[in-house]
């Protein structure tokens, strides 16, 4: 038995350590999740608080076809995304390049001299929620495509494309000057 | 760094033949690559597991859902009474002070205290249950 089995064992059982022990170890997934999406941080609270209430809810629904990481980055990115839409904050598919490169025009470019890395967070934040989480998912949280598939539920090639999509508006958005900062920096 | 690797060469191939510029292109692969990879931090607030597991118990357990409405009964008539108390005493006040005015005045003292006493712990309760924010 795996130790994440154990782990919603013994939370399925009623134990509070455990329960709590599943909250410390993905919490940080989660919030970088909902941080990305949600600005406000009461609102990114809420939701996050409101996502591991729905993972106990599910949790004896989750037969370990996945690892747990990915089902609940999967409860977390549908969170995210509901909370956007109810705010109608969300971009359909068809308009996501249009959005992306009329925001990232809005980025605070007096960070390309200052702090670089800070410029490129910045461009990630102007792009629209799709691209943000699906970048974040496969760069930072490094999953793989498949299990980004079957966290935001997309095709293996609409992940690709999107991961593509995004890369290059953020590309071109990095100017010469900027790459050695960031290479060597 | 596979993975780097991989894409990186995926990205370049196409890409133009002008060595310097093929260069150019490459550093900023890998300095957009290198961004991409670095975390940002994000401050996880205080106490978030515990907030976490006591609003799941609060909802678990429907007990607490009539206590809350026993509270608000309890409030309502505690607020209708010392308003009637309040309204006797205002209208007789009016009319001008005098001695028949003390039997309303302790009443309406006693209900006040009391439901300040009562507002007070009821916040602290559902605070506790995590109906506030912090």
């Amino acid at each position: 038995m795996t130790s994440e089995e154990e782990l919603v064992k013994k939370v399925m059982a009623g134990d509070s350590r455990a329960s709590k022990q599943l909250i410390v170890d993905y919490q940080a997934l989660v919030f970088h999740m909902i941080a990305r999406v949600i600005k406000n941080k009461e609102d990114a609270e809420d939701v996050a608080q409101e996502v591991f209430i729905k993972i106990f809810h599910y949790l004896p629904s989750f037969k370990f076809q996945s690892k747990l990481s990915t089902w609940i980055a999967s409860i977390a990115y549908r969170m995210a995304l509901n909370y956007l839409d109810k705010k109608r904050l969300l971009i359909s598919d068809k308009e996501l390049d249009q959005v992306a490169v009329a925001q990232l025009e809005k980025a605070d470019t007096s960070l390309i001299k200052a702090e670089t890395k800070e410029y490129v967070q910045e461009l990630i934040d102007q792009l629209p929620a799709q691209y943000r989480l699906v970048l974040m998912l496969y760069h930072m949280e490094e999953f793989d495509y498949q299990e980004i598939q079957e966290i935001t539920g997309m095709p293996e090639g609409t992940v690709k494309n999107y991961l593509f999509r995004a890369r290059k508006l953020l590309k071109e958005k990095i100017s010469p000057n900027t790459k050695n900062t960031l290479l060597y920096g | 760094m596979d993975k780097l690797d991989k894409e990186m060469q995926q990205w370049l191939a196409g890409q133009t033949s002008d060595s310097q510029q093929r260069a150019e292109e490459e550093a900023r692969y890998l300095a957009l690559y290198n961004a991409l990879a670095e975390k940002p931090e994000i401050k996880i607030p205080a106490r978030f597991a515990e907030n976490v597991l006591k609003k799941l118990e609060a909802q678990e357990n429907p007990r607490w859902v009539m206590q809350m409405w026993g509270k608000m009964a309890a409030l309502f008539i505690i607020t209708v009474a010392s308003g009637i108390l309040l309204a006797l005493l205002g209208f007789r006040l009016m009319e001008g002070f005098d001695f028949s005015l003390k039997p309303y005045v302790m009443p309406t003292i006693f209900a006040l205290i009391l439901l300040f006493i009562i507002e007070y712990a009821d916040f602290y309760w559902l605070k506790s249950k995590q109906m506030f924010r912090r």
